[in-house]
């Protein structure tokens, strides 16, 4: 069951972030004004691909909590932080970002900390 | 502060003087006259007046950079703050929240709760600017310093110790940061499509 709520996690987390930033590129610059803020929550209403990362992401949400509720943060933490791998992996081979040697270094350092911290 | 905004030091008037000046064969001692010319230039360029635009438009990047991590701060204190809030405001509430929904729903009256709440809306908003001008997998290591705001707060407000390990990881993170961030922020070359 754990397992499972480590995978729901992690897959929905890697989705909603892979269906923003494919969005948001598309998209544009935008901004955190007033009207930045409005013009963002317009298109979370209008456009496909973030409302269904919106839905991902509360998936996501209620899976860390219900798996925050069943096992101990310490394990809850780090096993969601394999998104990261995932979401870095998928960055390169769907959105085409130039993951080079020194990101990829960058990314497991930040990685191990974060195991680490949940300790 | 200026006597004299630059650019009116170089009136022909002036200029002339001070050829007149230089092709002295004994040229006052003391007096900064000799060099002029080189640091008055300099001056101009560099000085607060708008006269030479030139200085402003020299990096194209610095101003976008500046941006990404203005936001990355935004997004990481406005998420720190946010969960602080909700945890501090949820652990407040005398009934213990469970699959009520009506239990959620009044939680979220709680002015604490509401706010963070609040935060975290506009946290989800800064992380979709920030998507909108960098790289998923820059946003995201970056981002994970907040990791290590949640740590330094949970020690600050809830009183939890810091072990040698919980400092070699936030060492970890940093680095890791520093160097995900030493590389370029958006590599995904396409334009944005209408």
């Amino acid at each position: 069951m754990k397992w499972l709520l480590v995978a729901i996690t992690v897959v929905a987390t890697a989705l909603s972030d892979l269906l923003q930033s494919y969005e948001l590129k598309r998209a544009g610059e935008q901004s955190v004004s007033a009207r930045g803020i409005a013009r963002l929550a317009g298109m979370v209403a209008r456009r496909r691909y973030l409302i269904l990362s919106i839905v991902c992401l509360a998936f996501s949400f209620f899976a860390f909590m219900a798996l925050v509720q069943s096992q101990p943060l310490s394990f809850a933490v780090p096993a969601s932080a394999a998104s990261f791998i995932l979401e870095t992996i998928a960055a390169k081979l769907v959105l085409h970002e130039q993951v080079g040697p020194r990101r990829a270094a960058g990314t497991l350092l930040v990685l191990g900390g974060i195991v680490l911290l949940a300790r | 502060m200026w006597g004299r905004p630059p650019g009116l030091r170089g009136t022909p008037s002036s200029r002339s003087g001070r050829q007149s000046l230089e092709s002295l064969p004994g040229r006052p001692g003391g007096r900064p006259q000799t060099g002029a010319s080189a640091p008055l230039s300099w001056q101009a360029e560099n000085s607060v007046y708008p006269a030479s635009p030139g200085c402003y438009h020299q990096t194209v990047d610095q101003p976008r950079t500046m941006r990404t991590y203005l936001l990355v701060l935004l997004f990481i204190g406005l998420r720190g703050c946010g969960n602080l809030l909700l945890a501090w405001g949820t652990k407040r509430l005398p009934a213990v929240l469970g699959v009520h929904p009506a239990a959620y729903l009044q939680s979220m009256l709680d002015p604490a709760v509401a706010a963070g709440i609040a935060m975290l809306i506009f946290s989800l908003f800064t992380r979709m600017a920030l998507l909108s001008i960098a790289d998923l997998s820059f946003v995201l290591p970056v981002t994970a310093v907040g990791y290590v705001l949640a740590a330094a707060l949970g020690k600050l407000f809830l009183h939890e110790e810091v072990t040698a390990v919980r400092w070699l990881a936030a060492f970890l993170i940093f680095a890791g940061v520093a160097v995900v961030g030493s590389t370029p922020q958006n590599t995904t070359k396409e334009a944005p499509a209408k």
